[in-house]
């Protein structure tokens, strides 16, 4: 255990390395931060002062290297473009990002989980159809214009929510709600698929052999089986959804990571999009990391040998 | 029926029907079944005969689609047809009718340990304390032959190995002391040593516990020394039925007869004539049928037999059988079904001592890397392990073993699909491993056991016999054409199959193209993993005999790997047998059959159910099962399950000894049949 | 994760699919042939029906946009700005969708969009199933060593924000269709990798790849003519699937201001134009959306409805 849990430590970080070396590669080689620094109007000499006393004439590696060192010591450095320290940009966007993925997986799980168990436990009836046409619905839908159309349809006709900033957990109700569809008809069906996949085990046929039906058989023999695929996939939404928020951010106006990503990028503000990433990487793998101990704990056969 | 004893177990005119895309499956059609207390009826019926379907008719867990009718279902004095699905589940299922079945790997709950499955069938209903329920499952493991039964109680399923899990299924069918067990195929998905032992445990505990039981299989061994009465079923009918010692020394339905023949011969002796076997395929029971589902196989059949539903014929009380045939007591009738060519003995070729080696395999080895579980760090599995084997020109040599001893890797070997760690491999004197892809090819073929995974499901028959010549880009188009054509004609494949997909033919058909594809090129040496292991046995003599045919014509030689002795018996020359990756037994088919040196032959062969009706069930003698593959034991890897076994064994690895043309790897050898 | 337990389920469903007596008739050979059962199926499966129908309806407006559109999608007219549509007050049947802020007809604009959303859809789509089918048939039937590179790509792949990562590839490329086009395709492999790997380790360990082996073909003859036959089902619908996924994709782009350039009529672009208008000329978001939401919505049903019919048969 512990040493997969080791392996899988040294994967993910290795993982994170290489995303932040491409990124840093990527950046440096299509942009000049030296000029980013100076401004627009700055001239060609002022460019050349920024670029050697922040070291960008230096070997890429040995840059990479420099900036590296500097997070490990928990240096994270300035942003070229809002010039103040990262960290303080992370501190203040951080929060909004958070409560954004956490209510949109809330949303996600409320829609998806009794509809897929719903239409597994009644396949081809009405409540079957109903949840796939939710899921092919919300599959196709563009979500930023969802957003729009919600923010159209509740400032206008119905003011019931407010339309953008981030002020308290009522801003966060549309937001959460467009994220939140999202992962609805991923999450829908596999619940759907692995619901019926055990109905027609054979252990399932054993516990009704036994003398176990309806509700009791589905608690205690089915559903425990039927969600292990589901917790894999709920990390890797949950991961999308910490570093995907850009457009719903963007639709209503919060001040989250991935807004903050956007901005970054267009101006090609090097050291925050370097560390927006690692969060971003490190975020994501911890949490399949977290994903597969979760499943070993509730699996025996993973568990146990 | 008109017994007046008390009944267990009364069903009258079950029906059971699925609709599906193509029409109405009339899986279970109008049978009717009478079980007395303390009795064990034998169900006997290939794959589709509806046997299953009816068992799950009884306890009312078709599938959703299904349809049952019934005059009545009566368990004792209730009624099960007019029970709903809350007085189904609280008062019968798991309570007054236990149900054993088939797959043991899979018929248990992975997530949930041994004791809470089993503890749940009592608590279930409320009426029994968890206490008292553990106490009974203690009890129960324990009767069952699991060692240190509250520790079981702890484990989860996949610590099991197959045989251990039937067990549990067995016990978990006790709990509630049923008074009816129906078990469907316990043994199927078992090693032959370990059926025996199941078997042995079933009927003891029935006769402990004074149940009835309804047995379902496919083995008419099974049947024969197991049921007291014996039901033989046909596309969804009983065709014949009465007691076990009567339909199988008088049968007199020519399904029955012809079912009878098919089995290999495993009395002592030689086997000289071909085996019967049962012409064409199962029908399908979609839509209305008319006439006798058996009359397109049958070789009495007549004119009415195809337009009329046949009668039932009473013998006496509980003895009939379904046939237009008037011909009740013909004795000669027996022989009527076999092959349609005629009965020609086999000719056994000169593959004895003088015969040249063409494949042979000196002192290899293969290992894997195992992992134990998801966390566990990779330990070398030795699969086969310093192996010596020949195999002569023209010979069929049978290697036989259990599922795990290795024999399905060493046929890789031989096959040069499996890369070994040390040892040669030789062809004709050339190194296998330094022979080019397309020659081997052209010098060995495989059969393999599962022909619904052998066939390329995206591609035509045709095309999946003429692959080889289109490979080796040998011949044109037009030649290559008359090629599959005649292959197809030698493996008696119709030729308007030849443009159908594999998934249009059945499995003996799969495998007929399978052979056809084997010999397209001519080899030397067809290697063949239990061809038949997934064919019912009317299909499983069609197959078996074509093997011999075609050897006899194409002078080919067959490694024959089986875990099927009585199959050994009918067409083996040599037999070399298998266990923990090791070769333990080699020799003459007559050597290895008659005067076997190693327990573990020994073992096998008293494991062998043959049809011989009150024979009562084989004690192999063997303690424990199979031991875990990654856990080589210590000295003779045998003797944790050697009836033999002493010090000496626990300690000193055997050699192979050659006691009289044949070679045993036992220290006991010597002692024991020197004479 | 655990292989053993798919190859297992592979050749049950496979079987039950076999022994199904329907294929099987009295003396074999008379069932229907795979292609046969699939177009029986498809006859009466609505969804996949009127997914076909709107996308072929709309891929031949695509088509035949020069001719259909009553103006140049390009052509500004700033006299006649923000026009609404026939059915609202003010609107007129010259702009039977009325007029965008710069007075360029909406019709025009929204059939030529249907160019550029299908264009970059099968574009992009055909991209991602090049890299991810090859990658997963490498992974799958080789293992090993080139398992774990190939998954440890991926995993990198899979850490990135996925619209994060497009919209820094074509920041950095600089936008323009074929960069699009391009960048959607080189980041929607994932799902193609998955299924075609997960069902490459179950097919090689089948009986007829051994067979295949031991006729001599080679591992090339064996990926390509056994493995693949039988992965291109799933890779349709997955194809289907990501057509849709990268209109969407686009779209987003496009909203966000880094998709097709400016002038070029795309649907994302529109809907980000009419985003500032739109509280009191809500038409112009509400249109473009439904034309997308119609377009991937279709594509999908068309998706759901190959999975059905080639879906091996399943007894319920």
């Amino acid at each position: 255990m512990l040493r997969f849990t080791l392996r899988r430590g040294f994967v993910a970080l290795l993982v994170a390395l290489t995303v932040s070396f491409g990124t840093y590669f990527m950046f440096n080689f299509a942009t000049d931060p030296a000029a980013t620094i100076a401004g627009e109007e700055a001239d060609q000499s002022v460019i050349e002062q920024i670029r050697h006393e922040y070291g960008f004439d230096k070997p890429f590696a040995v840059q990479y290297l420099d900036w590296m060192g500097g997070v490990v010591h928990g240096n994270f450095g300035n942003s070229y473009y809002w010039h103040q320290p990262v960290v303080d940009l992370i501190k203040t966007h951080a929060p909004v990002t958070i409560k954004l993925a956490l209510s949109a997986l809330l949303v996600t799980l409320l829609i998806a989980l009794p509809l897929g168990i719903a239409a597994a436990l009644r396949p081809n009836s009405l409540i079957d159809r109903f949840a796939l046409t939710v899921a092919v619905g919300a599959q196709a839908i563009p979500n930023f214009w969802l957003g729009l159309m919600l923010i159209v349809l509740f400032a206008v006709k119905f003011p019931i929510f407010p339309v953008s900033g981030g002020g308290s957990w009522i801003h966060f109700v549309l937001p959460a709600f467009v994220l939140g569809t999202t992962s609805v008809p991923t999450v829908m069906r596999l619940t759907r698929t692995g619901l019926l996949d055990v109905m027609s085990a054979d252990y399932i046929r054993t516990a009704r052999a036994k003398g176990f039906r309806g509700a009791r058989l589905i608690f205690r023999h089915a559903l425990r089986n039927a969600l292990l695929p589901l917790v894999s996939v709920l990390a890797v939404q949950f991961g999308h959804k910490l570093g995907g928020s850009v457009i719903t951010e963007t639709v209503f106006g919060l001040n989250g990571l991935g807004r903050l990503a956007v901005q970054s990028i267009f101006g090609s503000d090097i050291p925050t999009v370097e560390i927006l990433v690692l969060i971003f990487v490190l975020t994501f793998v911890i949490l399949t990391l977290l994903a597969d101990l979760i499943n070993a704990w509730l699996d025996p056969r993973i568990r146990l040998v | 029926m008109n017994g007046g004893t008390a009944q267990a177990l009364r069903v009258s005119g079950l029906s059971v029907s699925i609709p599906l895309a193509s029409g109405t499956l009339q899986a279970v059609r109008n049978i009717n079944l009478v079980l007395r207390p303390g009795q064990t009826l034998g169900v006997v019926g290939e794959s589709g005969s509806g046997k299953s379907i009816t068992a799950l008719a009884i306890m009312k867990l078709l599938p959703p689609a299904a349809r049952r009718s019934a005059g009545a279902i009566r368990l004792g004095s209730t009624d099960l047809m007019a029970a709903d699905e809350r007085e189904l589940a609280m008062a019968v299922r798991g309570k007054r009718i236990g149900m054993i079945f088939q797959e043991p790997m899979t018929s248990l709950n992975p997530v949930y340990t041994i004791g809470r499955q089993l503890i749940e069938t009592m608590t279930l209903r409320g009426e029994v304390s968890a206490t008292a329920a553990e106490a009974r499952a203690v009890f129960l493991l324990e009767k069952v032959g699991l060692p240190d039964p509250r520790s079981r109680l702890g484990q989860y399923p996949h610590q099991l190995s197959g045989g251990q899990r039937q067990r549990v299924m067995i016990a978990m069918a006790l709990m509630n002391e049923p008074e009816l067990l129906i078990a469907d195929e316990p043994t199927t998905a078992l090693d032959v040593t370990i059926q025996a032992q199941i078997l042995r445990l079933l009927a003891d505990l029935q006769r402990e516990f004074g149940m009835s039981m309804i047995l379902i299989t496919h083995d008419l061994g099974v049947v024969a020394r197991v049921a007291d009465r014996v039901a033989v079923m046909y596309a969804g009918e009983i065709v014949e039925t009465g007691t076990v010692a009567e339909v199988l020394s008088d049968p007199r339905h020519p399904y029955t007869r012809g079912l009878l023949a098919c089995v290999p011969d495993t009395g002592n002796g030689e086997n000289p004539r071909r085996l019967g076997s049962i012409p064409g395929i199962v029908p399908s029971m979609i839509g209305d049928t008319t006439g006798c589902a058996f009359a397109s196989r049958c070789p009495r059949v007549v004119a009415r037999c195809r337009v009329a539903h046949p009668p039932r014929r009473d013998l006496g009380p509980e003895r009939s059988f379904l046939c237009f045939d008037p011909r009740t007591t013909d004795a000669n009738a027996s022989a009527v079904i076999t092959d349609n060519e005629t009965a020609v003995p086999r000719i056994a070729p000169g593959a004895t001592a003088a015969a040249d080696t063409i494949l042979a395999v000196r002192d290899v080895s293969c290992t894997f890397r195992v992992r134990r579980g998801f966390f566990g760090r990779p330990r070398p599995l030795r699969a086969v392990d310093h192996v010596d084997l020949d195999v002569r020109r023209g010979e069929v040599l049978a290697l036989v073993g259990e599922s795990g001893c290795g024999k399905t890797t060493l046929s890789r070997i031989m096959l040069g699909s499996q890369r070994i760690d040390s040892g040669d491999v030789m062809l004709d004197g050339t190194l296998l491993s330094a022979l080019p892809d397309k020659q081997r090819a052209r010098r060995i073929q495989p059969i393999f056991q599962d022909p619904y995974s052998s066939l390329n499901p995206r591609r035509t028959i045709s095309e999946i016999i003429a692959q080889p010549l289109r490979v080796h880009g040998i011949g044109d188009a037009a030649s290559r054409l008359a090629q599959t054509e005649r292959m197809m004609d030698l493996v008696g494949l119709p030729r308007r199959l030849f443009h159908s997909y594999p998934s249009q033919l059945s499995g003996g058909q799969r495998q007929r193209a399978a052979i056809a594809r084997a010999i397209i090129m001519a080899p030397d040496l067809l290697i063949c993993d239990e061809p038949t292991s997934a064919l019912d046995v009317s299909v499983q003599s069609q197959i078996l005999n074509l093997l011999l045919d075609l050897r006899d014509e194409l002078h080919l030689t067959y490694l024959f790997i089986t875990h099927n002795l009585s199959i050994v018996r009918y067409l083996a020359d040599r037999i070399a047998v298998m266990y923990f990756g090791q070769i333990v037994e080699l020799g003459d088919k007559h050597a290895v059959l008659e005067n076997p040196r190693h327990p573990y032959t020994r073992a096998l062969l008293k494991s062998i159910l043959s049809i011989t009706p009150g024979a009562g069930i084989p004690d192999a003698g063997l303690g424990a099962d199979f031991p875990n593959p990654l856990d080589v034991p210590r000295g003779c890897r045998f003797h944790p399950r050697c009836p033999l076994a002493d010090d000496r064994c626990r300690n000193e690895v055997p050699q192979p000894v050659w006691l009289g043309g044949a070679m045993a790897r036992c220290l006991q050898a010597y002692g024991d049949e020197k004479c | 994760m655990k292989p053993m337990t798919a190859t297992g389920e592979l050749a049950q469903s496979d079987r039950t699919a076999a022994v199904d007596p329907a294929a099987v008739t009295e003396d074999g050979g008379h069932g229907l042939s795979p292609a046969s059962i699939a177009r029986r199926r498809a006859r009466s499966h609505t969804g996949l029906q009127i997914g076909c129908f709107i996308i072929l309806a709309i891929a031949i407006i695509a088509l035949l946009a020069p001719w259909l559109s009553p103006f140049d999608p390009y052509a500004q007219n700033l006299a006649e700005r923000l026009l609404p549509p026939v059915w609202v007050n003010g609107g007129n049947w010259t702009h039977l969708l009325g007029t965008d802020h710069l007075g360029r007809d909406y019709l025009s604009r929204l059939l030529y969009g249907a160019r550029v959303s299908l264009g970059i859809g099968f574009g992009a789509a055909s991209i991602g199933c090049v890299i991810g089918v090859a990658l997963g048939l490498l992974a799958g039937y080789f293992g090993g060593r080139i398992d774990q590179v190939i998954n440890f790509v991926l995993n990198c792949k899979l850490a990135m924000p996925h619209l994060l990562l497009i919209m820094a590839l074509v920041f950095v490329l600089g936008p323009s269709v074929t960069v699009v086009v391009v960048v959607i395709g080189m980041t929607h492999w994932t799902f193609y990798l998955l299924v075609t790997r997960a069902t490459t380790l179950q097919l090689r360990e089948l009986d007829f790849v051994a067979a295949a082996r031991a006729i001599g073909c080679s591992r090339l003859q064996i990926m390509l003519r056994e493995i693949l036959p039988n992965v291109a089902n799933q890779i349709i619908v997955i194809f289907t699937l990501e057509v849709g996924n990268a209109m969407l994709s686009e779209a987003a782009l496009s909203f966000l201001g880094l998709g097709v350039p400016a002038p070029i009529p795309s649907w994302g672009l529109m809907i980000a134009e009419g985003k500032a208008a739109m509280f009191f000329r809500p038409w112009l978001v509400v249109i473009p959306g439904i034309a997308l939401f119609v377009l991937v919505i279709a594509i999908n049903l068309l998706g759901d409805g190959i999975r059905d019919v080639t879906a091996p048969d399943r007894r319920t």
